[in-house]
């Protein structure tokens, strides 16, 4: 890694507008492509303070600053455009949190890294929305928030309440949703309005390691730790009336439910088998990196084939995964409200995925190309008239469904020709992370977190409450900020903005 | 076969008593008077007093003239004789009628009449020439009553009508109240890239109608699916006890 001084690291960073900035090639060795990075004033001072202390510690410490990790990625075999940061970036293994990078599909010497997709694959947000309004729920809002936790185990080590044996689960990992509406537990119209409809098609369980599954099984239909939760939300602004309305949010006050989780421990093994496998293949076919952990493997080569349908099969473990925990949600606000989903019109609004790897069609340089999209802690985020979204969403763009911190407020964008054009059709995924997680515990106490949530009049559940304070909105940067730059710079449009009244966490 | 035989000569009464002596004799009287004529009619008196006793006589000099085989014996073995003669004197009359009348055409011919009742229109529309002054006439009035643009071939334009009157003049949709407020601003936003201003327009258009069939086809899909989960989805199943809150 190349060591410089702070000043003379400066020399490669441009700015390109009040909302971006270019990362120049020989920032970091054998950048193939230039890195850009999307901030706002606010959020700018967190990246060149990250930048500022990494070269104080001679690159020795934790991971790599963002900007950093962005340029190294940019040096990855095969990619093209840009190597692009988005407003929520923070460091992350290999690839940053909040880093997308497109792979030509017809370069032989093009890579798909485990990096580039995260741990929780296909790690995503649900919204539900319901006719009830913010009046109806408040004077139930603590025993929803109970009832929903009794539905929906969390936490570390949670096991879900939907039976399941070793032979429903191959079916549900290639199945994906399809298995979720064939078992009966979602709606024909959920499957509509959910990211690939709720199925990778290339998934093969038989790539999946017998580790995997074991740890898989018990776990489907429960939210998991971590920054994972569900929320009760109420619409608290509407900034694109026409849009929204699309959605079925036609009011501020109305209520909806958000559904913040991934592959659980499932995932986590696909990538950490995959891993190991990778750094097998990169010394066969000698593949250099500039970071070990950015192991990769060519994408037609066996290794590369296997992880993209082992992943594959662990996003329909998440979609299984979230789709049973709409059913729940469905039962438990049927019970409270002593009436059936239908008549709540509890619909999927929509269902994004912002940690996965994906095989998409994108104009570079006036030509149409077939890129390998590797999108980590960043959404998809179609404009208009993409043949990839729903036929609702085909006039006003694909939702993109931005979960805050415990706490704070969530938003729903919508994607733009713009962001088609300039990261691939990719924007922010949350708040994205501004201190580290051991930092947070030693600085927040839980206590205060739980005061706080009660001074907002928000309802919370906890499974633990000593790990709260990881995630307490101190701990992440600002979304509005995040939110806003992305509306600012144009890659995405903002539509909705909603804050919580119950909260349910591991 | 007699009463076959009876039926192809189209005689009145096919079911015939040949046992019946009045009726059997009628019958040779209607077979010459009809069909074999070997008399001419003032020589056909004797056969024709069936009552008399001569009339056995008659008979017997009349087979004689028709050559009738000697070796049949009784009144059925002859009947069926002269019966046969009556035919084949009726199919070498009318040979090229006959002529192509094969078994198997017969039988076809008697399939496609089952399976395909020959049914009398109801419809006054299948009577309608399409083409006349007075048709394309109305169909322009209807088209400006309606507000469907002019197209030069008028059945295009009759197309057009149908599907008004079936999208927004049916019962459902009568019901709908207009809609208030903007209408789609379908000048905005991304474009189709077309250099010619019509084509740009028409190919927008086109872009919303596909947005509005791809509704239609989903729903069609999702009423499938529905439909599947009926028939082999069970009640979805939780077991609260299997359920684990993690710390």
């Amino acid at each position: 890694m190349v060591v410089r001084k702070y000043e003379d690291e400066l020399k490669y960073i441009e700015r390109i507008s009040d909302y971006s900035w270019r990362i120049k090639k020989g920032f970091q060795e054998n950048m193939n492509v230039e890195g850009i990075f999307y901030v706002n004033k606010n959020l700018e001072a967190l990246m060149f303070e990250e930048l500022r202390n990494s070269c104080r510690s001679d690159g020795i410490g934790g991971f790599l600053p963002g900007m950093k990790q962005i340029a190294n990625v940019a040096a990855l075999p095969g990619i093209v455009g840009k190597s692009v940061g988005l407003p929520d970036i923070h460091s992350g293994y290999g690839f940053a949190i909040g880093n997308m990078a497109a792979f030509d599909m017809n370069n032989p010497l093009s890579i798909v890294s485990p990096g580039g997709v995260g741990f929780d694959i296909n790690c995503g947000v649900r919204l539900l929305r319901t006719n009830l309004f913010e009046k109806d729920v408040r004077p139930v809002q603590e025993q929803l928030a109970q009832s929903l936790f009794d539905h929906i185990p969390v936490g570390v080590g949670s096991k879900g309440i939907i039976p399941m044996n070793a032979r429903d689960l191959e079916e549900a990992l290639e199945m994906g949703m399809d298995w979720s509406l064939r078992e009966g537990y979602v709606w024909a119209e959920d499957k509509e309005h959910c990211e690939e409809y709720g199925r990778m098609l290339n998934a093969d369980p038989s790539k999946v390691s017998v580790r995997a599954k074991k740890r898989g099984l018990p776990q489907l239909g429960t939210l998991g730790a971590g920054n994972h939760y569900a929320e009760i939300q109420v619409v608290d602004e509407i900034y694109d009336k026409w849009a929204a309305s699309k959605m079925g949010i036609e009011e501020t006050g109305q209520v909806c439910v958000m559904i913040h989780s991934g592959s659980r421990g499932f995932g986590h093994q696909v990538a950490t088998d995959a891993l190991v496998e990778m750094e097998k293949a990169m010394k066969r076919d000698k593949i250099e990196t500039n970071d070990r952990q950015l192991a990769c493997a060519r994408i037609n080569s066996e290794e590369g084939q296997n992880y993209l349908k082992a992943m594959a099969a662990a996003g329909n473990f998440a979609w299984v995964n979230r789709s049973s925990m709409t059913f729940l949600t469905r039962q438990a606000f049927a019970k409270q409200f002593n009436t059936t989903p239908d008549d709540l019109d509890m619909h999927v609004i929509y269902d994004v995925s912002h940690n996965i790897a994906k095989i998409e069609n994108h104009v570079v340089d006036g030509k149409e190309m077939k890129l390998l999209v590797h999108r980590k802690g960043s959404t998809r985020a179609f404009p208009p008239h993409h043949p990839s979204i729903p036929v609702d969403y085909q006039l006003t763009g694909q939702p993109v469904l931005v979960g805050g911190t415990m706490g704070t407020c969530s938003y729903i964008l919508t994607g733009t020709e713009k962001g088609l054009t300039e990261t691939f059709g990719s924007t922010c995924h949350g708040a994205g992370r501004a201190l580290s997680r051991a930092k947070s515990r030693r600085n927040i106490d839980y206590l205060d977190i739980l005061e706080q949530m009660k001074t907002k009049n928000i309802a919370i559940r906890v499974a633990s409450p000593k790990l709260v304070m990881e995630e307490a909105p101190e701990s992440y940067k600002n979304v509005t900020d995040v939110v806003d730059t992305c509306h600012s710079a144009g890659i995405s449009k903002k539509c909705v903005k909603l804050r919580p009244i119950a909260v349910i966490k591991g | 076969m007699l009463r076959n035989k009876l039926v192809s000569l189209g005689h009145p009464n096919p079911e015939v008593n040949t046992q019946d002596m009045k009726s059997f004799r009628n019958l040779i009287v209607w077979l010459e008077d009809q069909h074999i004529r070997n008399y001419k009619i003032e020589d056909r008196a004797g056969l024709r007093k069936i009552t008399s006793p001569e009339w056995s006589k008659a008979f017997e000099k009349y087979k004689e003239d028709l050559n009738c085989p000697k070796e049949l014996k009784t009144e059925l073995e002859q009947l069926k004789w002269i019966l046969s003669y009556a035919i084949k004197l009726e199919y070498s009359d009318n040979l090229d009628k006959y002529r192509s009348m094969t078994s198997e055409k017969i039988r076809e011919a008697e399939k496609s009449q089952s399976s395909a009742p020959s049914v009398k229109s109801v419809n006054p529309f299948d009577n309608l020439d399409f083409t006349s002054p007075q048709f394309e006439a109305g169909v322009r009035t209807l088209a400006l009553k309606l507000n469907v643009p002019h197209h030069p071939d008028h059945l295009i334009v009759l197309g057009a009508i149908s599907r008004v009157i079936k999208d927004n003049l049916n019962k459902e949709a009568l019901k709908i109240s207009i809609p208030e407020g903007k209408p789609f601003p379908i000048f905005d936003g991304q474009g189709m890239n077309q250099n010619d201003a019509d084509i740009e327009t028409a190919s927008r258009i086109l872009r919303l109608l596909q947005v509005q069939s791809l509704r239609e086809i989903q729903t069609v899909i999702n009423e499938t699916i529905v439909e599947c989960q009926d028939l082999i989805t069970t009640e979805p199943k939780t077991d609260t006890r299997l359920g684990k809150v993690g710390f």
